[in-house]
């Protein structure tokens, strides 16, 4: 017991000091390469905020993995985790953003009818949906 | 000659598996065909237990107090995540390294570095994982290893994989043999056969990309 409670000192102590430089998950770097770098909305909640339907990138997924808009309508990509992602239609409509890191930012907006299915290119079963009416 | 590039997510899944992984990474890589493999975000311990005839690494970031940060990141690899510390490391399945050299590509704003053995025969392998998070950065930190690379290799074949960070590379000097995403191999003086993407088991946040590479003669 006394053994693991030095054990979580010395993790918090580690994770609050970031001891040396950095990787991949860098909790200080945000932005970069991306096309659209504003701040992800207030709560980043998914749901429609006028013609926006949000889709937050977090935990190495889409959430939601599907919407639905209608024609003229945006869907905005917030990345919530700290590795880069990007959208990349694979089906349907083309689209594809750059990498962006955390808190940046992607928009498409549905020019027609149809179902398209996108994928992050970087991560291995990040794949969502956009059925278009 | 089969080459395997793998970023190894620091040893974790997604979703995450909530304990060690070193077992199933090293059970995982001695079930796929490769000769050589070309790893990233490797838990700077696990190199020797990874079942190679021999192996390089390259310590890249966050490893001082690295047995402190091994005991948690063993016990809490998904809380600890990349404070764990970080190495890059080549794996060769059968015979031994002739060479093994380091450049440091940047100190800022985080650690990268190249890493590149001579394998039996001659080849250069280069290893890299350049920075994240600006693709003008990536591309310097591309750049900067391609060349040194070449310099290294002189007039022997050369392949350099790794997780690039950006999507399309160029690495000048070098064509491409295959790769997925930010995961790519190039090749220099070789040719590119085919490519394959095994399955990963859930482990990482990045594909596995395996390219087979032949003589330019044969």
């Amino acid at each position: 017991m006394r053994r693991s409670l030095l054990l979580l000192f010395a993790a918090l102590a580690l994770l609050a000091a970031g001891c040396g430089s950095d990787d991949d998950e860098s909790t200080a770097t945000s932005g970069g390469a991306t096309a659209t770098a504003e701040a992800p909305a207030a709560g980043g909640e998914t749901a429609a905020a006028g013609d926006v339907v949000v889709v937050d990138m977090k935990n190495i997924q889409f959430d939601p993995k599907e919407v639905e808009v209608d024609v003229g309508q945006t869907v905005r990509w917030e990345n919530m985790d700290t590795v880069d992602h990007d959208a990349v239609s694979t089906s349907g409509d083309e689209f594809e953003s750059e990498l962006f890191g955390k808190g940046g930012t992607f928009e498409y907006t549905a020019e027609k009818p149809g179902t398209i299915e996108y994928e992050c290119t970087v991560h291995p079963g990040m794949v969502g949906t956009i059925v278009v009416r | 000659m089969r080459v395997l590039t793998w970023n190894l997510f620091h040893g974790r899944a997604v979703p995450p598996a909530g304990r060690d992984l070193r077992e199933r990474f090293a059970a995982t890589l001695a079930g796929w065909d490769w000769d050589v493999a070309l790893l990233q975000e490797v838990p700077p311990w696990w190199p020797p237990l990874l079942g190679a005839a021999d192996h390089a690494t390259a310590l890249t970031s966050r490893n001082c107090l690295l047995p402190v940060r091994r005991r948690l990141a063993e016990r809490w690899p998904d809380v600890v995540k990349s404070n764990g510390g970080g190495a890059n490391a080549i794996l060769l399945r059968e015979g031994r390294f002739s060479a093994h050299a380091r450049r440091r590509l940047r100190r800022w704003p985080e650690r990268r570095v190249m890493h590149a053995v001579r394998l039996p025969g001659g080849i250069w392998a280069g290893n890299l994982h350049a920075q994240v998070h600006s693709a003008e950065r990536a591309d310097a930190d591309i750049a900067l290893a391609a060349s040194t690379l070449l310099r290294w290799a002189g007039d022997a074949p050369a392949l350099l994989g790794g997780d690039f960070n950006v999507r399309r590379p160029r690495p000048e000097g070098f064509v491409s043999a295959g790769g997925r995403g930010v995961d790519h191999v190039f090749v220099r003086g070789l040719a590119p056969v085919d490519v394959e993407l095994p399955d990963r088991r859930g482990l990482s946040d990045h594909d596995p990309v395996i390219v087979r590479v032949g003589s330019l003669r044969a």
